[in-house]
């Protein structure tokens, strides 16, 4: 099964350099996909049942351009199961949309008191990184792929604090070798693990296994707290900081397996977005080593 | 010592405002009550104590956000109260928290209705109009989650569609329909939403941290008192198996009719209930309003004929 699901992460599309959006609200996907430099694709969070979004999805497609769906609402870690109802809910929404992976942060979106979405916590609640901790969430895992017929990716969340001392490469790496599910790394998210834990990630690198990391997301946040220790919020409609440049520089040389990056600009304006595609278009030509995504972004530059 | 206890340790300094400030004094003693092993222990050693707080503090800022959506006029009274923004926020804790999210907006509403009803006002009346308005909200809350688990569990409902009366209506018994909610309001609804909350539901919890009413600008509202009685009937505009969305039908009515309810259910009709009225000596005038009363609950569905 781990050999036949690699093989499946090689095979996944090389889907270029995508944007985050909400749907029905601005910027349009549709019109700023049709812009030249625009989006490659879209990818979108939302309800669990593809009825409440499938007129909006349809017609991004309709317009030739592929979506991700990405949302918030399974528990990819911790001993709190998802329920079947939203996993095979889940399962017509991907087949439905068409997307050609299903990818979600590995957090607590809900607690024992039964599935919902991540807000019901106020968002995301990371796992703990230890041993124990992976062995929960290879079983969070393989309970979706279970149910889901594309590759799940598992996403490394926003942390403010951590709790456990497994590095965090080592987690998911582990995890993605047990399961066969690809990776996806949020630029910022590294960042905030960073401040947190005062680690650096690179120092587990080994661990990883770069070649499974399939999509990299980039965002805007901020910092907060004293200048001394600050701790890195999540924050989409904020510009990308320095820090997070900078690992999305270090980053992706390593990264030969990437089939998509995704700017998060939720709640950014369509100017800042397309100067924002540009740059990370131009990132991307300088750094990175993976010749069918270097073609794909060249398309657009 | 078990993952389990782990998870609990966790939630708990997410929601127990208590143990993560003893955590931020002494991880050791707050996590003694926890049966939890060397390495267990030992993973809570990793925690940054000021980001933890941050994270509390955004997590709760934004649950926030979402409870002042349902409960817009009781957030925005709270907190013009002293110190009432503060307890609004102590309100996200673990009873909140460990609930059904269902009955999570209800279970953060009884808690405040709780505090409020053991504080002292300057002025008396005040707290009794306070507290109706919270009621009323919170009885719009109770409807609706009542509604959502039914159709959760898989009931379908019609839409909100108008009822047309037959010829013979005020000749047949009447009851109060399902998911009716009935408050009085010291002053018509949109007169107090507009006079309460300076700007859209989302935006309001935001607002409100920023800045709140002052004690002054609050008695100067409900100064001049016009008492309505308000019924609201819960219904699902938007049917899922997992995000039922509930809107509410509303009707307002003069304060009198409120005491007519006690005959509704009794398996009188609109009609009887008039004629006892008409026998009593109501003027014509009333007995008209009465009869539009009547027929506005039966056409908008918060009463049903028997």
């Amino acid at each position: 099964m781990l050999r036949d699901m690699q093989v499946s992460l090689e095979q996944l599309p090389v889907m270029g350099l995508g944007a985050s959006l909400s749907l029905s609200s601005r910027p349009d996907p549709i019109v700023l996909a049709s812009r030249d430099g625009g989006p490659d694709f879209v990818e979108y969070a939302g309800l669990v049942e593809v009825d409440a979004v499938l007129d909006e999805v349809s017609k991004i497609r309709a317009a030739g351009i592929p979506v991700l769906f990405h949302p918030s609402y399974i528990n990819f870690c911790g001993s709190f199961a998802n329920s079947t109802a939203w996993l095979e809910a889940t399962a017509r929404h991907v087949e439905a949309v068409g997307s050609p992976w299903f990818a979600q942060d590995c957090a607590y979106c809900f607690w024992r008191q039964g599935p919902g979405y991540s807000t019901q916590l106020g968002y995301f609640v990371p796992p703990v990184f230890s041993d124990v901790s992976l062995q929960y969430a290879i079983e969070r895992v393989r309970e979706v792929q279970a149910m889901v017929a594309v590759p799940v990716v598992v996403e490394p969340p926003p942390v403010t604090f951590i709790v456990g001392s497994m590095p965090l490469f080592s987690f998911f790496g582990e995890l993605s070798r047990a399961t066969g599910c690809g990776i996806l790394l949020d630029m910022g998210h590294l960042v905030s693990y960073e401040m947190a834990s005062g680690r650096r990630v690179a120092d587990a690198l080994v661990d990883l296994p770069c070649e499974r990391v399939v999509e990299v997301h980039i965002a805007g946040g901020r910092l907060s707290g004293d200048d001394a220790r600050p701790v890195y919020v999540d924050a989409h409609e904020c510009n990308i900081l320095p820090e997070t440049w900078h690992m999305f520089d270090a980053m992706l040389p390593e990264l030969s397996g990437v089939k998509a990056l995704c700017y998060e600009c939720e709640g950014v304006d369509e100017h800042t977005v397309m100067r924002t595609l540009k740059k990370i278009r131009r990132v991307v030509m300088d750094k990175s080593g993976h010749d069918a995504l270097l073609a794909r972004i060249a398309d657009r530059v | 010592m078990s993952f389990a206890e782990q998870e609990r340790a966790l939630f708990d300094l997410l929601f127990d405002r208590d143990i993560r400030e003893n955590f931020c004094r002494s991880s050791v003693a707050a996590l003694a009550p926890y049966d939890l092993s060397d390495q267990e222990l030992a993973d809570f050693k990793e925690i940054r104590t000021d980001a933890m707080e941050l994270d509390a503090s955004m997590r709760a800022y934004l649950i926030l956000t979402q409870i002042c959506r349902q409960l817009p006029m009781t957030f925005a009274l709270a907190a013009s109260l002293d110190g009432g923004v503060d307890v609004l926020k102590r309100l996200v804790n673990v009873k909140t928290m460990t609930c059904d999210p269902l009955e999570r907006v209800a279970v953060f509403g009884c808690q405040l209705q709780e505090y409020l009803g053991g504080l002292r006002f300057d002025v008396e009346k005040e707290q009794a109009i306070i507290t109706a308005i919270l009621e009323a909200e919170l009885a719009l809350v109770w409807t609706a989650t009542m509604l959502r688990r039914q159709a959760l569990a898989g009931h379908h409902f019609a839409g909100n569609t108008g009822v047309m009366l037959p010829a013979d209506w005020t000749d047949q018994p009447i009851k109060l329909a399902a998911y009716v909610s009935v408050s009085l309001l010291p002053l018509p609804y949109a007169e107090l939403k507009s006079g309460l909350c300076p700007c859209e539901d989302e935006a309001l919890w935001a607002r409100l941290t920023k800045a709140q009413m002052t004690a002054g600008a609050r008695r100067g509202l409900f100064a001049g008192e016009q008492p309505k009685l308000f019924i609201a009937r819960a219904y699902i505009s938007r049917f899922s198996r997992f995000d039922p969305v509930v809107d509410y039908q509303t009707v307002e009515l003069s304060e009198g009719f409120a005491t007519l309810f006690q005959y509704i259910n009794d398996g009188a009709s609109a009609g009887r209930i008039l004629a006892g009225l008409a026998a009593a000596g109501m003027a014509g005038h009333q007995l008209a309003g009465v009869r539009s009363g009547f027929e506005q609950l039966l056409a908008h569905g918060m009463l049903e004929f028997v």
